[in-house]
C-alpha cells in the first residue's frame, strides 16, 4: 500500500510502530540477533541430513536391533538332522563297498513281491 | 556465537530476511500479546520453524510463509490463554502489563502528549481483534498486498479486505475521539 494513497490516521499508526521499531529496546534487540543466530544454526546441518537422522534415530535402532537379537536367540532351533554314519555315505567305506548292487535283483525282488501279494489274494478268495 | 559466523549464500540471505522482519514480527507478537517473554518466544518458534522447514523455498515466498508462521503462533497463543482463562477462572492476572498497557498518566511531563498519543493509539491496535489487528499491521504496516495477507493469514482475499477496512474504520474513529 502506497503512503500517498494511506489515510492520514493509518500513516500516524505505521509512523507511531516505526517508531517502536527505532526505540526498541537494546535487551530486546540483543535476544533477537541471539535467537536469529541459533535458527541460522539449525538451519545448517540441514544438508548432512541422512547423517542426522541416523543420529537422531540411533537410539530407536539400537533397541530394534538388540530386540531382535533376543527374538532370534529365542525361537526353536530346526531339529538337527540325524548324521548318517560316516561308514554308510563313503562309497569305499565297509565289507561289501566294492559289490555294486545290480538294479535287476530289485527289480525281481518286486516281481516276487507282487505275484505272492496275487497268490494271497486267490488264497483268501 | 557471532554474526560472522554465518557465512554460507543461503544463510546470509536468510540472514538479512530475519533481521528484516524480525523487529517487526516482534512487534506484531507483543501489540497481540501484550507480553515482551510471549512475544520473544513467539518470535524464536517462526524463525526456528522457518530457518528449519521453509529456508529452501524461493525468496520471494519467504515473507509471507514468515508471517503465516507468525500468525498461526499469534493464533495458536490465544487458543492457549482462552483455555487457561476458562481452566484458572478464579485466579488474577499475574502476568506484568506492557507500559503502553498500563496507566497512560505516568508520563513525565515535557513528553506526556506525544507519549499519550503513541501509548493510546497502541492500546487500540491492542483492543481489535486478533484477525483485524494482524491484518492492519500486515496490510498497513508490513506493506504486504492483499493477496500476501490472505496467504499469511490464511483466509480469503475478501475476508483481509473486510477485516482491513474494519480496523481502519475502528482506527480512526478512536485516534479522532483522542484528538478532540
Amino acid at each position: 500500500m502506497s503512503n500517498k494513497t494511506r489515510p492520514d490516521h493509518e500513516r500516524d499508526v505505521c509512523a507511531i510502530l516505526d517508531r517502536q521499531v527505532t526505540t526498541m529496546d537494546s535487551s530486546v534487540e540483543d535476544k533477537l540477533t541471539r535467537m536469529r543466530l541459533k535458527a541460522l544454526a539449525v538451519q545448517r546441518p540441514s544438508k548432512s541430513r541422512p547423517l542426522m537422522n541416523t543420529a537422531k534415530y540411533a537410539p530407536v535402532l539400537s533397541v530394534l536391533i538388540f530386540a531382535s537379537i533376543l527374538f532370534l536367540s529365542q525361537e526353536p532351533m530346526e531339529e538337527a538332522v540325524i548324521v548318517m554314519p560316516i561308514s554308510m555315505v563313503l562309497p569305499d567305506s565297509g565289507n561289501n563297498a566294492n559289490i555294486p548292487v545290480p538294479t535287476e535283483d530289485i527289480a525281481m525282488l518286486e516281481d516276487m513281491e507282487f505275484v505272492l501279494w496275487l497268490a494271497s489274494n486267490e488264497a483268501e478268495l | 556465537m557471532d554474526e560472522s559466523s554465518v557465512n554460507k549464500p543461503n544463510e546470509i540471505s536468510l540472514n538479512v530476511f530475519l533481521m528484516a522482519v524480525e523487529k517487526k514480527a516482534y512487534n506484531m507478537a507483543l501489540i497481540s500479546t501484550g507480553n515482551r517473554e510471549e512475544a520473544l518466544d513467539i518470535v524464536q518458534d517462526a524463525m526456528f520453524k522457518f530457518a528449519t522447514h521453509y529456508a529452501d523455498k524461493a525468496t520471494e515466498q519467504w515473507k509471507p510463509l514468515f508471517y503465516r508462521i507468525v500468525q498461526n503462533l499469534i493464533m495458536d497463543w490465544h487458543r492457549k490463554q482462552k483455555v487457561r482463562r476458562i481452566m484458572t477462572f478464579w485466579r488474577e492476572e499475574d502476568s506484568t502489563p506492557e507500559p503502553w498497557l498500563a496507566s497512560l498518566n505516568d508520563c513525565p511531563e515535557t513528553i506526556l502528549c506525544k507519549h499519550q498519543k503513541s501509548n493510546a493509539t497502541l492500546s487500540i491496535l491492542h483492543e481489535l481483534p486478533v484477525k483485524q489487528q494482524q491484518c492492519f499491521l500486515l496490510r498497513a504496516w508490513e506493506g504486504l498486498s492483499v493477496k500476501e495477507t490472505a496467504r499469511a493469514m490464511n483466509c480469503s482475499e475478501g475476508t483481509i479486505k473486510t477485516h482491513f477496512s474494519r480496523a481502519s474504520a475502528k482506527l480512526k474513529q478512536c485516534i479522532e475521539a483522542m484528538n478532540e
